[in-house]
């Protein structure tokens, strides 16, 4: 999740790292108001944002990694084309704000539903539906040469 | 919200499942982080091996009425034993869901928050008469700038002080995030020599970040059997008043009181023994030092 926030390796081990310290640091203050994963997730999402805020959004530089194929997906056509398309899934979701891509991560890569994607970025749940669909929208559009 | 599923869907599926960490490397990066939240940030246990917040150093009455305790004291970083066994839990947690970053061909192990940045130079030359371990050049300034910077803000600006010795740092966190971002960096040497004419050699060095006034006691667990407490305040004048208590029992035994007030930057020599023809000295330099901006 964290990764595919911040598209950087390093940076995602980093702040990994600095979300499980949080935690660890941060268990006291768990009232048990809300599921253990969702307070989880709401501490990697501020230590993400915080990081990405430092990083004011710099250009992101991607790394030429091999694909490394799921036990699900072992297609060689499909792992090529992931592999080719990779770099402009990637450049999109990049230039996503913040929100935007904290909305479509939390719902379409971690499968969370809006109100619970809405507890984790703190903001109303007809918010968080809006960040989706604009997400969508603008990803759509970023990558319509390769949607059918 | 994703119950229709279209062809962004499963291009940002595909492109999520390509990117998925590998068992390597979440085995790694687990190990990493535990071996950051065990020795990184150093964690005393007590007779029972049960873990402690509180230091056991014990100091002289004379000596205890020189520091000047503040509030951060006795707030000990809170990572116990259910803290760590919590980690585990989180980490294998965290990424069986994906909280994880992706596999990649170079992986390297995460930057540890405190890692020890390497102090006991291989050779000690007479400088002044002190060992040149004694002196604070601007590398050293600079990596110490380095590790206050990262451990202040990962700690929310509550990072009372940083013990960082030869192969261990000792980290104590404040219950409170404190405004003030001046700190004393203290380097404390131990140095020894057969005769004047020949250089010193280090026997044992530590470096100390604190705040002003921060009382600072590293246990001997946390010092590799040593047990060191210090209070810095910095006079008006800008001179750093500087009270110490010393146990060295690593090979060479000593003990060492001092309250020295020190011009900063210079080296100075604050208690010495001769033993058997050895000269044994303590050494200690102090500069202030402001976390950067990050």
């Amino acid at each position: 999740m964290i990764f595919q926030m911040v598209l950087d390796d390093n940076a995602a081990d980093d702040l990994t790292q600095e979300t499980l310290l949080r935690a660890v640091r941060a268990i006291d203050s768990y009232q048990g108001r809300s599921q253990f994963g969702t307070w989880l997730y709401r501490i990697a999402m501020n230590t993400t944002h915080g990081y990405l805020d430092r990083q004011n959004r710099s250009p992101v530089v991607f790394q030429d990694a091999l694909v490394e194929p799921s036990c699900s997906d072992s297609s060689p056509d499909r792992a090529a084309t992931n592999a080719e398309l990779r770099p402009q899934i990637e450049t999109a979701i990049a230039t996503l704000s913040p929100k935007l891509r904290a909305a479509i991560v939390l719902t379409a890569l971690q499968g969370l539903s809006a109100r619970e994607a809405s507890a984790i970025e703190d903001c109303g749940e007809s918010t968080m539906h809006w960040r989706v669909h604009e997400a969508r929208k603008q990803l759509k559009h970023k990558l319509r040469d390769y949607l059918s | 919200m994703n119950n229709s599923p279209d062809s962004l869907d499963q291009l940002l599926s595909d492109w999520a499942a390509s990117r998925k960490a590998g068992d390597e490397h979440c085995r790694r990066l687990a190990a990493q982080i535990l071996s950051v939240a065990r020795d990184g940030l150093e964690v005393g246990r007590n007779e029972s091996g049960q873990f402690q917040h509180a230091p056991n150093v014990t100091l002289p009455e004379r000596r205890k009425a020189l520091f000047r305790p503040t509030a951060d004291q006795g707030s000990k970083l809170m990572i116990g034993g259910g803290g760590l066994l919590l980690i585990l839990a989180l980490a294998g947690c965290l990424l069986y869901y994906n909280l994880s970053p992706a596999t990649r061909n170079n992986q390297q192990p995460a930057r540890p928050i405190a890692a020890s940045t390497g102090n006991v130079p291989p050779a000690t030359a007479v400088a002044n008469g002190y060992p040149a371990a004694a002196t604070l050049g601007a590398t050293v300034l600079a990596a110490k700038r380095q590790l206050l910077t990262e451990t202040n803000a990962l700690f929310e600006n509550q990072l009372a002080w940083i013990a960082d010795g030869e192969r261990k740092v000792a980290v104590e966190v404040g219950d409170q995030a404190v405004q003030d971002d001046t700190f004393m960096l203290v380097r404390v040497v131990v140095a020894q020599r057969i005769s004047p004419d020949v250089p010193w050699s280090t026997v044992w060095q530590t470096d100390v970040i604190s705040r002003s006034e921060a009382l600072v006691e590293v246990a001997p667990e946390q010092l590799g059997g040593s047990s060191l407490a210090l209070w810095t305040y910095r006079m008006p004048g800008g001179e750093v008043a500087v009270d110490m208590d010393l146990r060295l029992d690593q090979g060479t035994r000593l003990e060492s009181s001092s309250s020295m007030v020190l011009q900063t930057g210079q080296p100075t020599r604050v208690g010495c023994s001769t033993q058997g023809g050895i000269e044994q000295c303590v050494f200690q330099t102090v500069m202030p030092l402001h976390p950067s901006q990050i």
